[in-house]
């Protein structure tokens, strides 16, 4: 086999091994259940590394002002503006001399809260509608969706602007407008997922053995919808960071000298030569919505009873957290 | 012989004319299509009696399972429209009732078992969760009542260690016994009817003579069977029902249709099942030649006509209703019934 070129890591050897015994259909079939077994174990990976990285910004979220270098709005040392990182200041420091490093550090109190109230509120606000909308049908269903492609046929940015310009400039007026603008989004995408799984057989069933309207709809129709949103949320919580860059940066956004990533990347555009500027609360968006983006399609995994080990604990709040954090990858088939 | 409903439970006289726990009658359902209105049951009318096993038969499209799910009004509207008929269950017109009182009606007197159990259970919930939910709502019980009445529904279908069966996920029970706890989540708010849509088409034939037996055990219980399966009907059912293109075109006692039937589809029917005793090597599986009429263009006289043997001339004009021919059988079909008369 070519493979052996490349350092083969165990995983690799695990499955060469298993290829060449694969004369008969049945230990073909658990070649392929390794595989299946592996790729599903570097997921999980992913979802440990996203989950220490979110641990991690929080944890600096919460403690940055009692332990970073320099005060982020209050230390400027003119003399020393846009200096490259050095022993000092290892992010460097900006056009005013403030720290990039406490300011970045500083910063994650301000842009994460933003990011995730403000995803929660499109998010569950979104869904809920969407998710009448696509139960309940009739004028309903067509008088949410012509609200919702009244506000989608705005830009987001631009609507959102006019919003906070109106009601002033501080971080929850962005919150507000950001999820007044992104809450049909969810609408839509909830709305789908509902008009397709409530033709599903197991719904019919559930109706057939008399489980009301309701029921019906929270225990057997809304959490299969869930899924999806929860991978636009992980997506949107980047696009969030990156909205509330571009308020800051036109000026309605969170006011200077407040820390907050967006609206340093944006302050940095006009000092292109200055790339410490840019990179470090660059890095800090992408760290953060890559490990959202991780832990979001981990989540997905983890919830999912098919692929999890289901037991007598079943969907108990108490064995839920044991599963987001702990991990449960054994699914065993129990035939007759 | 008159149909005579009873809505009292007690003071039957006669064993003969006891109850009748559902009557449907003159259903007629349509469905709206981009290429128009199909009609896919038309004035479908039966009757079945307390314990009784009603078998209907017929072949893929003819509106067997559309009859079901329409007296249940579980047919989703659009596309599909419930014209006219009535569903009485117990004295009880399901068509008139508002949602609520559906609700109510609905796994107490009467409920369904589907094909597919796998797809018919909500994967994220656990099994014996499922079993109970209809019930617990409806008669308010408590989460470990609930638990309970599900353990010894399952006990009851026959599912060995029921306790822990009604703790997992329906991916982790084999196929015969997801479909057994489906029987069991039917019948956990103790019906009196029972509508079985193909139950047994997707387990291999000793799961099925298995479920067979379970079915056949429950004594008291009325059941409609929905079946292409001629062989399952034959074991079961005590009465048959054909269906054509959405028609009753023959209805009787099971032997009296296996052993004569009247309708020229009913016989072309019995005939296409490939038989072990006859299989000397000469005989070729026969088939019923031409296909089912469009349901958007339903032809104006018998929708038999075009593949039928013995058709006359009136037949493509007028189209037959149902009528007695014989003791015990009534058919639609006007050959059928002028040979009765001519007897």
């Amino acid at each position: 086999m070519g493979v052996t070129m490349q350092s083969p890591d165990p995983k690799t050897i695990r499955l060469m091994t298993v290829d060449q015994n694969s004369s008969t259909p049945a230990s073909r079939a658990r070649g392929l259940l390794v595989a299946a077994r592996t790729s599903a174990r570097s997921l999980d990976f992913g979802y440990y590394i996203g989950l220490l990285i979110i641990v991690a910004w929080a944890v600096i979220a919460t403690t940055a002002y009692l332990w970073v270098p320099f005060h982020p709005t209050e230390y400027q040392d003119v003399a020393n503006r846009l200096a490259a990182p050095s022993a000092t200041n290892i992010f460097g420091t900006d056009e005013l001399g403030r720290d990039v490093f406490s300011r970045v550090m500083a910063g994650a109190q301000l842009s994460l809260p933003i990011a995730l109230l403000t995803v929660a509120i499109a998010g569950v606000v979104g869904s809920v509608i969407g998710a009448i909308s696509g139960f309940v049908g009739g004028m309903v269903d067509e008088l949410i969706m012509r609200v919702c492609d009244v506000i989608l046929s705005f830009p987001a940015i631009v609507l959102a602007l006019a919003i906070v310009a109106a009601l002033g400039p501080n971080w929850f007026n962005v919150v507000a407008s950001i999820s007044l603008v992104m809450w049909p989004e969810y609408c839509r995408l909830m709305r789908s997922q509902v008009l397709s799984i409530r033709t599903n057989l197991h719904v019919t069933a559930a109706i057939s053995v008399g489980c009301s309207p309701t029921r019906v709809f929270s225990k057997h129709v809304l959490p299969y919808g869930l899924p999806a949103i929860m991978v636009k949320a992980t997506v949107d919580l980047g696009m969030v960071i990156l909205i509330t860059a571009g308020l800051s940066f036109i000026g309605v956004g969170v006011t200077p000298p407040t820390p907050e990533w967006g609206a340093m990347v944006s302050a940095a555009q006009t000092r292109i030569d200055s790339w410490w500027l840019v990179v470090f609360p660059g890095l800090a968006i992408l760290s953060t919505v890559l490990a959202f983006n991780f832990v979001g399609d981990g989540l997905r995994d983890k919830l999912d009873p098919q692929l999890r080990g289901g037991n007598a604990k079943g969907a108990s709040a108490k064995s839920m957290l044991q599963r987001i954090f702990l991990g449960q990858r054994k699914t065993k088939e129990t035939p007759a | 012989m008159s149909t005579v409903t009873v809505t009292s439970r007690i003071g039957l006289s006669s064993p003969e004319e006891s109850k009748a726990v559902l009557k449907v009658s003159d259903l007629v359902v349509e469905y709206h299509t981009a290429r128009g209105i199909a009609q896919a049951v038309n004035g479908v009318t039966f009757t079945v009696h307390a314990g009784e096993k009603l078998a209907i038969v017929g072949e893929s499209g003819c509106g067997k399972t559309a009859t079901l799910l329409a007296a249940l009004r579980l047919l989703p509207s659009p596309p599909s429209k419930t014209v006219r008929g009535s569903v009485e269950v117990d004295g009880t017109d399901l068509m008139t009732l508002g949602p609520k009182a559906l609700n109510e009606i609905r796994g107490r007197d009467i409920s369904i078992v589907f094909q597919d159990a796998l797809s018919a259970f909500n994967p994220v919930l656990t099994v014996g969760r499922q079993i109970s939910e209809g019930v617990r709502q409806q008669r308010k019980l408590s989460k470990a009542a609930a638990h309970e009445l599900a353990v010894d529904m399952l006990a009851r279908v026959g599912v060995p260690d029921p306790d822990q069966r009604a703790k997992q996920y329906p991916h982790q029970l084999s196929g015969g016994m997801r479909q057994r706890a489906m029987i069991a989540m039917a019948l956990a708010g103790e019906p009196k009817v029972l509508f079985a849509d193909e139950p047994t088409t997707a387990l291999d034939v000793t799961v099925q003579a298995q479920i067979l037996d379970l079915v056949r055990s429950f004594k008291d219980l009325a059941i409609v069977w929905v079946s292409h399966d001629l062989g399952v009907v034959a074991g079961l059912a005590d009465r048959v029902i054909v269906m054509y293109s959405g028609f009753v075109v023959e209805e009787g006692p099971v032997e009296d249709i296996f052993h004569s039937p009247k309708h020229p589809y009913t016989a072309a029917l019995l005939r296409s099942i490939p038989r072990t005793d006859e299989m000397s090597g000469t005989h070729e599986l026969v088939s019923i030649p031409g296909s089912p009429p469009d349901l958007v263009a339903l032809p104006a006289g018998c929708p038999f006509y075009d593949r039928c043997a013995v058709r006359v001339d009136r037949c493509a004009t007028d189209r037959p209703t149902l009528e007695r021919v014989g003791d015990t059988q009534t058919v639609a079909c006007w050959v059928a019934q002028a040979k009765d008369i001519a007897s």
